[in-house]
Formats: C-alpha cells, sequence, structure tokens
C-alpha cells in the first residue's frame, strides 16, 4: 500500500488523466478542467503534478503529445491515448475496481 | 534500469535542451492564461484573476524544473551549475585548494618522471628488427675470473663454422690500437679521428638492417686480397657528403697500418653507429690474420633463429668452446699462453646497453612509488577535513529536499574540478621534469635519448590520483546520508556522531605519510653521505692541475716501436720545456681506472708454473717522469729513466699490493720478476685507486715504454696552475712533431674524476628531490591533521579555558598530540628502514645500510618539521576565546 499522500495520488492521476483522454486528445488545462468537472468538482487536480505526470506517462508511451492549436488560436500541446495507454487503461480499471470492492466487502461486514 | 532511462533521455536530449525548456514554458503559460481567463469570466480582476491562478498551481519555478528534469532538458544546466559553485568554493579556499592541487601535482609528476624514464631506458626494444633475438657473444671462464672478454680471430671461425642455433653471426674488431680506422678527409692533410671498425661480412645482418643506398659486403669480399670497399653511416653521409644520393662509388681515404683508398659500396640507415663507428670495412683488409688464436679482440654478435632460445643457444655454444679449449687452450704464443675461455656467455643486446643501471632505476620506482602513496594518503586527509568543514552545508540541503543524488553531484563536480586543476599541473610538471631531468642525466643513463613522458605511466599516475581525490572528495556525501537528519541540525552536534572514527582514520593516514616520509628521508640520507665519502676518496695520487690528452699512436707513420719510441721521447722533452709545465710524462691508460695488458706473472726465485697456468697481472706501460707527475709516492728502490733502453736489462716496477700479494714480508727490489719476459724488480710504488674511486686497489706491474711495445698512449702534463690554457700549446707541439698524429679531446684529471662520480652523484641528486618532495607532502598532512583536531576541539579548548587552563597549556596540548602522531610515525618508519634500506646496499660506499648517525639524525629532523607544522594549529588553539568557543558548538 502506497504510504504517502503524494503516491497515492499519483497513481490515481495516472488513471484519471488516461481516462479522461478516451474519447479524444486534449491538451493540459483541458484535461485538469475535465477531470474536476467529471467528478463534480470533487477531485481538484493538483496542478503541479497534472504536467509531470503527463512527462512521465509520455516517456512510459501511455499517451503521445502532439502540437495543435488550441481553441483561442493558441498553439498547444494536445495528448491523445496510445495503444499501451489503452491497455494500461483497462488494467488499472481492473485493479481500482477489485481494491474498490475489496473494501466495500470489509466495511460492509459489520 | 530506470538510471539508464534517465541517462538515455539526458543523452538525447542533450542537443535539444534548450528547444524544450521553451516547450515546456510555452505549454505551463498556456496553462497559466487559460485558468486566469476563467478566473476573470468568474468575476475577478485581471491582476487578482492571475495571482489565483498562480496560486493554485503552485510553485511554478520548482514545477518547471521538475518538468526539465524529467524530459532530461535539466541535467546539462544543473550540472553546470555545479561546476560553477565547485570552482567558487575552490577560489574561496584556496588554501586547502593550493594544498590539494600541489599534492596531486607532485604526485602525478614524480611518478610520470621516473616511470617514462624505466619505460624508456629499460622497456623499450632497441630500434632493430625482432631487437630481442639479438646477443652479445663473450668468450667466459668463472674459475679465471672474467666473463666478458673479446673472443680471438680463429675462434669465431669455429664458432661460424659449427654453430646451428643462430641466424646470422658476425663480429667487429674491438677498437685498440692496431684496427683502429681512422677516416681523413680527402684534400686535407689533418686527420680526423672518426672512427671506423673492421666488420665480417653479414654484420648487418645481425641486426637484421639494409642499408638505405646501395649494398653492404657480399660473403666473397671477406676474404683476403677482396677489393677495398667500404659501407658508411647516415650521420657521417649527411655531414660530409650532404647526404647526396651519388655518393655510391666515391672514394675514401681510411688509415690503418698505411693509408687505403677505399670505395664506398653502401650507406646504412640512420641512428645506426653500433659498435661505436662510422665506417665499416672487410675484415679482409684487417692487419690481424683469421687464423689467430689468441688475443681476443673481436667483438661477436649474433641474431638467434626464430625457434631457438637462449639457454639452447648458450648450451650448444658451451659445448662447441669446450672443445676449442680443450684442444687449444694449453698452447703458447710469444711466450705467453693463450688466453681461451671454457665457455661462452650470451647476453641479449639490450642488457649489455643498460644492464647496470637496471637495479637502480628499480630501486628508483620503488622510492617513487612511496611519494605516490603518500600524495594519495594526503588528499585524502585534505578531503576528510573538508568533509567535516561541510557537513552542516549539507545537511541544510539535504533538509531542504535536495536528493541524494544532486548531492553527490554536488561533490563531484567540486572534486572533478579540484582533479582537473591538479591533473593539469601534473602534466606541466611532468613534462618539464623529464626533460630536466633527462638533461640533467645525459651521462650517467644510457639511452636517455629514448625518454620521453610515457602516456600511459602518465595515465595511470592520474587515474590513481584522481581515483583517490574523486573517491574521499564524496566521503561527505557517504557520512550525510548516514546521520539523521534531525539531530545534525541541532546545536552540539558540529561534532559528527562518529567523528571519533573520522579522527582515527585520518591519524592513521597521517602516520602512514610520517612513516613513509622517514624511509625516503633516511634513504636519500645514506646516498648523500656515501657520495660524499667518495668524492673524498683518497685517490693515491695528486689530482690537481693534471692535464691528459688521447695521443693513441697508429697510421703510417709508426710502422714499428721505435718510431712510436721516438715519438714520444721527443714529445716529452718538448713538453717538459714548456714554460708552466712541471712534468710531463704518458702512460698506456690514466692512472684511475683499469684497462692495463693481463700478463701471466710468476717469481723467478721460485719454481715457476707453466706458463698457461699462471696468474695474470695487469701492466701498464709509462714513461720515466711518470711518478713527478702524478705525484704517486716511491716507497722502495728507484724509477725508470731514460737509461733503461731496450738494449739494457728488462725493469719493471710494482705497486705495494703487488709486493704485498707476491712477496709479503719481503724487499721485492732486486728480485726477479718474470713477466712478459724475465725481469728485474727496481722499485715499489705508493698504491692508487686504479680501478674507480670506489674499488679496491688491483696488484699492477709497471713498464718502460722504451722496453715494451704499446700504441695507445695518454700524454699527461702537470701545469704550475691552469692546466687547460696550456691545451693549445701542446696540440701545437704535437702537429709539429707529426701533423698526422690523431689527437684527443683534453681533458683535466678532475673531468675525469668528475666522470666516474656522475652517477652517484645523480642518484643522491634525484633521490634527494623525492625525500624532500615527502617531507613537505608529510608536513602538509601533519597540518592538515592537527588542525582539523583543534576545530574538532574548540569547544573543549573553551571549557578548558573556562576552567583555568593557561594559553600555554593549550598549546602544550595540542603539540603534544601532534608528537604523539608524528612519533608513531617516526618509530613504524625507523623499522620500515631497517628492512629496506638493504636495497641501497650496492650503492653505498664506506657507510652501512644501518648507520646510525643518518637514522637518528633524520629521525630529528622529520619531528622537529612536523612540531613546526603543528605550530600554526597551536597557535590558533590558544587564540580561542573561552566565551565564543562555549557558544560555539
Amino acid at each position: 500500500m502506497p504510504t504517502t499522500k503524494a503516491e497515492l495520488l499519483q497513481g490515481t492521476l495516472d488513471l484519471l488523466i488516461l481516462k479522461s483522454l478516451v474519447p479524444g486528445s486534449l491538451h493540459g488545462y483541458a484535461i485538469a478542467q475535465q477531470i474536476q468537472q467529471r467528478s463534480d468538482d470533487v477531485l481538484v487536480v493538483e496542478e503541479g503534478s497534472l504536467y509531470p505526470a503527463l512527462y512521465r506517462m509520455e516517456e512510459k508511451g501511455w499517451i503521445a503529445a502532439e502540437w495543435g492549436k488550441s481553441e483561442n488560436n493558441r498553439r498547444a500541446k494536445f495528448y491523445s491515448l496510445t495503444r499501451a495507454g489503452r491497455k494500461q487503461l483497462e488494467e488499472e480499471m481492473a485493479i481500482w475496481a477489485r481494491i474498490c470492492r475489496a473494501i466495500t466487502l470489509v466495511l460492509e461486514t459489520a | 534500469m530506470d538510471s539508464l532511462l534517465t541517462l538515455w533521455r539526458w543523452l538525447r536530449s542533450l542537443g535539444r535542451s534548450q528547444a524544450v525548456k521553451q516547450e515546456i514554458d510555452e505549454e505551463l503559460r498556456l496553462h497559466l492564461e487559460l485558468r486566469t481567463a476563467e478566473n476573470i469570466t468568474a468575476g475577478m480582476t485581471p491582476e487578482e484573476a492571475a495571482r489565483a491562478a498562480r496560486k493554485r498551481f503552485g510553485n511554478v519555478q520548482s514545477v518547471r524544473e521538475e518538468c526539465r528534469d524529467l524530459r532530461g532538458a535539466g541535467f546539462g544546466e544543473a550540472t553546470l551549475q555545479d561546476l560553477r559553485f565547485g570552482v567558487r568554493m575552490l577560489w574561496k579556499n584556496r588554501g586547502f585548494t593550493a594544498a590539494a592541487v600541489l599534492t596531486l601535482a607532485l604526485g602525478i609528476g614524480a611518478t610520470t618522471i621516473v616511470f617514462s624514464i624505466v619505460s624508456g631506458v629499460l622497456l623499450q626494444p632497441l630500434d632493430y628488427p625482432d631487437s630481442g633475438r639479438i646477443v652479445n657473444v663473450w668468450e667466459a671462464d668463472p674459475k679465471k675470473g672474467f666473463q666478458s672478454n673479446y673472443t680471438s680471430p680463429a675462434n669465431f671461425v669455429d664458432w661460424r663454422r659449427e654453430h646451428q642455433v643462430f641466424e646470422a653471426i658476425a663480429f667487429a674488431a674491438h677498437h685498440d690500437g692496431w684496427t683502429t680506422l681512422s677516416f681523413i678527409h680527402t684534400g686535407d692533410g689533418v686527420a680526423e679521428r672518426l672512427p671506423g671498425r673492421f666488420v665480417s661480412a653479414d654484420y648487418f645482418k645481425v641486426f637484421g638492417l639494409q642499408p638505405v643506398l646501395g649494398r653492404s659486403f657480399l660473403p666473397e669480399e671477406e676474404v683476403r686480397g677482396a677489393r677495398r670497399v667500404v659501407v658508411i653511416s647516415h650521420r657521417l653521409w649527411q655531414q660530409l657528403y650532404n647526404g647526396d644520393p651519388g655518393v655510391v662509388g666515391k672514394p675514401v681515404n681510411l688509415e690503418n697500418q698505411g693509408r687505403h683508398t677505399y670505395e664506398i659500396i653502401g650507406v646504412m640507415p640512420p641512428g645506426f653507429r653500433f659498435p661505436g663507428a662510422d665506417v665499416w670495412v672487410s675484415c679482409a683488409h684487417m692487419p690481424r690474420e683469421m687464423t689467430h688464436r689468441g688475443g681476443g679482440g673481436m667483438h661477436v654478435v649474433a641474431r638467434l633463429k626464430p625457434d631457438v632460445s637462449l639457454a639452447r643457444a648458450q648450451a650448444e655454444m658451451n659445448a662447441i668452446q669446450s672443445r676449442i679449449h680443450g684442444e687449444y687452450g694449453h698452447l703458447e704464443q710469444k711466450g705467453q699462453h693463450l688466453v681461451i675461455g671454457s665457455q661462452v656467455r650470451l647476453q641479449p643486446l639490450l642488457d649489455s646497453m643498460v644492464g647496470g643501471v637496471r637495479p637502480s632505476l628499480m630501486a628508483f620506482s620503488g622510492a617513487v612509488a612511496l611519494v605516490l602513496l603518500i600524495a594519495c594518503a594526503n588528499v585524502a586527509n585534505l578531503q576528510l577535513s573538508r568533509a567535516l568543514a561541510r557537513q552542516r552545508e549539507l545537511v541544510v540541503r539535504a533538509a531542504l529536499g535536495a536528493s541524494r543524488w544532486r548531492i553527490v553531484r554536488l561533490l563531484l563536480c567540486e572534486s572533478a574540478a579540484l582533479s582537473l586543476l591538479g591533473g593539469v599541473a601534473g602534466t606541466l610538471l611532468a613534462h618539464w621534469g623529464t626533460k630536466l631531468v633527462v638533461q640533467f642525466s645525459a651521462g650517467s643513463i644510457p639511452r636517455h635519448e629514448m625518454v620521453g613522458v610515457d602516456f600511459r605511466v602518465f595515465l595511470f599516475a592520474v587515474a590513481v590520483s584522481l581515483i583517490t581525490g574523486i573517491l574521499f572528495g564524496l566521503a561527505p556525501a557517504w557520512q550525510s546520508s548516514r546521520t539523521d537528519l534531525n539531530e545534525s541540525l541541532k546545536e552540539g552536534t558540529q561534532r559528527v556522531s562518529n567523528g571519533a572514527a573520522q579522527f582515527r582514520l585520518r591519524s592513521a593516514f597521517t602516520v602512514t605519510q610520517v612513516a613513509l616520509a622517514l624511509v625516503l628521508l633516511i634513504g636519500a640520507g645514506l646516498l648523500l653521505r656515501s657520495f660524499n665519502r667518495l668524492q673524498n676518496v683518497e685517490t693515491g695520487f695528486d689530482t690537481e692541475e693534471l692535464l691528459t690528452a688521447d695521443i693513441t699512436m697508429i697510421g703510417a707513420s709508426y710502422e714499428n716501436h721505435a718510431r712510436r719510441r721516438i715519438f714520444l721521447q721527443q714529445l716529452i722533452e718538448k713538453m717538459q720545456a714548456v714554460p708552466g709545465v712541471e712534468f710531463a710524462c704518458a702512460v698506456s691508460m690514466v692512472p684511475d681506472r683499469g684497462g692495463g695488458w693481463p700478463t701471466g706473472y710468476a717469481r723467478m726465485d721460485r719454481p715457476m708454473l707453466p706458463a698457461t697456468q699462471r696468474p695474470l697481472v695487469s701492466v701498464r706501460v709509462v714513461t720515466p717522469n711518470y711518478l713527478k707527475t702524478y705525484g704517486i709516492r716511491l716507497l722502495r728502490g728507484r724509477e725508470f729513466t731514460e737509461s733503461d733502453a731496450p738494449q739494457s736489462g728488462r725493469v719493471v716496477m710494482i705497486n705495494q699490493a703487488f709486493a704485498d700479494k707476491l712477496f709479503p714480508g719481503e724487499d721485492p727490489v732486486g728480485k726477479e720478476l718474470e713477466c712478459g719476459g724475465p725481469a728485474q724488480i727496481i722499485g715499489v710504488i705508493a698504491n692508487v685507486k686504479n680501478t674507480g674511486l670506489a674499488g679496491e686497489t688491483r696488484p699492477e706491474v709497471y713498464g718502460t715504454y722504451q722496453q715494451w711495445g704499446f700504441q695507445s698512449a695518454f700524454l699527461t702534463v702537470r701545469a704550475r696552475s691552469n692546466p687547460m690554457a696550456l691545451a693549445p700549446i701542446i696540440t701545437g707541439h704535437i702537429r709539429a712533431l707529426n701533423p698526422a698524429q690523431p689527437l684527443g679531446y683534453f681533458r683535466t684529471m678532475q673531468q675525469h674524476l668528475d666522470a666516474s662520480t656522475a652517477r652517484p652523484r645523480f642518484q643522491s641528486l634525484l633521490l634527494g628531490l623525492f625525500a624532500l618532495v615527502a617531507l613537505v607532502l608529510a608536513s602538509v598532512g601533519i597540518y592538515g591533521v592537527m588542525a582539523y583536531s583543534v576545530a574538532q576541539r574548540t569547544n573543549e579548548i573553551g571549557i578548558r579555558m573556562a576552567l583555568g587552563a593557561q594559553k600555554s597549556d593549550v598549546m602544550k596540548l595540542v603539540l603534544r598530540q601532534g608528537l604523539n602522531l608524528t612519533l608513531t610515525g617516526v618509530v613504524i618508519g625507523l623499522a620500515g628502514s631497517l628492512a629496506l634500506t638493504r636495497v641501497l646496499k650496492a650503492y653505498l660506499f664506506g657507510i652501512s645500510t644501518t648507520d646510525l648517525t643518518t637514522f637518528l639524525g633524520v629521525s630529528l629532523l622529520l619531528t622537529l618539521v612536523a612540531l613546526a607544522a603543528c605550530l600554526v594549529p597551536a597557535l590558533r588553539a590558544m587564540r580561542v576565546n573561552p566565551m565564543e568557543a562555549l557558544r560555539h558548538d
């Protein structure tokens, strides 16, 4: 089990980022907004960790980056899921589901 | 694996780091702008919006750096920053930097110089193809006491006919009276003494060399009556013919028992002048027959066949020689028995050139290794003391979030900068040092032209020093990772928890340094004292104001002994008449060294052994004024006069050593001695050091020039003052008597003697230099450790002072600690010296390897120097303000 708060967030952050890229490619700011909105404003991404996480995942080959034009015609870097990323996402979602079920089970038994 | 990946990323991004940085900046900037825009639409003012965006983002700078690091772009910049910081710190602590750089430079420089010499002189193969196969072939007879004799022509012929083990075997006639060739400029009447040798036809084949122009000898040119042809050296070709390619076929005049014209048939490659010749002539024209079975004179060299070992060749040649010795060893010739060795000794060529210096060079290698060790210990010491000073700083850095890797990189950069400086200084020292040493040692070391800075050695020394420097430079990092951060930041822990262990480690280093330095100092001291003794040796004759000149008499004007006698007689008469000359004489060889003619002897008033079994004595031929010129005492009887002529009775003088040997307790004067013929002993003269300054006096017999045949002669004059000034006058007289007389160079007796002490002088100077370096390094080491100790104990000193200790007590405290360290080192060093100085036994003259005075004197010197090194820290300890110290942790 991860012990420090930072590590836990990092692991979950990766999962959230990957999921948010499923519909299509987004740039960093948009990813943060997505996660916040989808989670009903509960999960506020710590922005200082966002970009390092993106770079890490890019090096690992889970996402790919491409420069393009943002909404206000500025140059922005768009990230998209790779095939390896999709696989990673599935795996992590499976793990997350298992953990959730396990915790729920424990909490339900008295 | 991850770190490899990081390294890969870093390498990849080295080129693009600027671009990557810009990309990151751009991306982050966009994010902030978008956030700001959102805040504005939410109702904030632009400034508030911007501020809120930043606040929400967090520390932009650290994110930027983190991103850069992830993309590998930040590496180069951070490293550069660390390097700059490192250099600044080095500059700030100039004392430390200077000490470390000096130490590194000395260690690297000294090691490189000595090993370059060793490599160039001993290890570099000779410049001939497959030179390991070339050997000298000596005649030897261990029982009779000779190991390296030239052989005789008939023996050589037998060797050549019967051997199976050589690719080629050849000889060069030894340079003595009857085989000296002198080369004469055409058109110029004055003879120039350029050396030449008679050689057998495949002489050059032994060395594996081909002429660069023309050809070498054909086998038939070795037979008597062949055409007179000559091969010349490259140097001669350049000097006298200016490298003219048409030189083949030109005539030259050479003189040996008559002047003849020879035709040039070839030119040898540059650098070859073995065995000391500029012209080579076939032995067909030698004045000695190849059937001559005694008398030596042939310097034989051979090339082993590729598949034959030295041992096998040695065994075969021994068998051949044994047969020769059995067949001819008992024969006599002209009343003397033939000197034929019972064995043959094969000596590799390189060995004969450098074998003499090998032991001393090896000793020097040992000495310099010690110096390197001391230097490394010093660097380690210095770095460790820095570690203490930086403990705080590094702990703070770690607390602020620097990763271990970051801290290590920081220290690495600083160590690297230091090592670089040391390496550069060491290179310079090695380069100039090598040049200087080679120049200075030109007379004492063979093959000194082969010595250049050896890159392998240099790299080795650099590697060793740098590894030490860097290794110990990382000590603080290793230290800080072990101590608990929290504890270290608290007060009272300037003393790191394992400070005691560190102090022991550093003390161990220092004690080692002191011990090693002592060993070197004692060695140098012994050598210096020995050299001093050598210089003061009584030679047995008066060496002041003597001038000598080599006037070996060869050539057409000296067909027989009578002509030589007349020449010498006239010359000496003229010399005596020159104002400023007290006495003049001629000798066959200058008395301070050997070179007499070995002759069998026997007392005639006792039963005499057959000629072939008689022991040998060295005979020196002199003219009547010999004793007065050289200032040698006549002990009994009389010396030679001009009336001791060829027709009158044969007379000889003997030296005291010979008298002691053959006539113990008797008066030899008047007795008859068989020596090259019957002779009467007319006088006994005092012993003279005739085998070099360090050797024993050998027994000698002296004959007068009127009654002995000889060609080599040294004219000697005793001047009233300033002997060298007489040189031109003497030259004039000689030329007047015989313009064609080849004249060797003039030398004073003092120059002769200096030449024989050149090597010991060089050795003691070099070792003295090492010892000095070791002393300096050891002193610096002691200073470092004591300074560290004082800094460590500042608190304790403060307490002591507050409790009533006087300044002098504090100083005594420090000095006592320093003395402890030093004395431990001295004791260990003395023990080591007792064991190690026996290595020097061969070089010591008149002094034992455990000379008490040297041992004690040097120990005292080192202790005093060490105490002086402790003085500064002691003074600093005295100046400690107790109040400050107590507040200080």
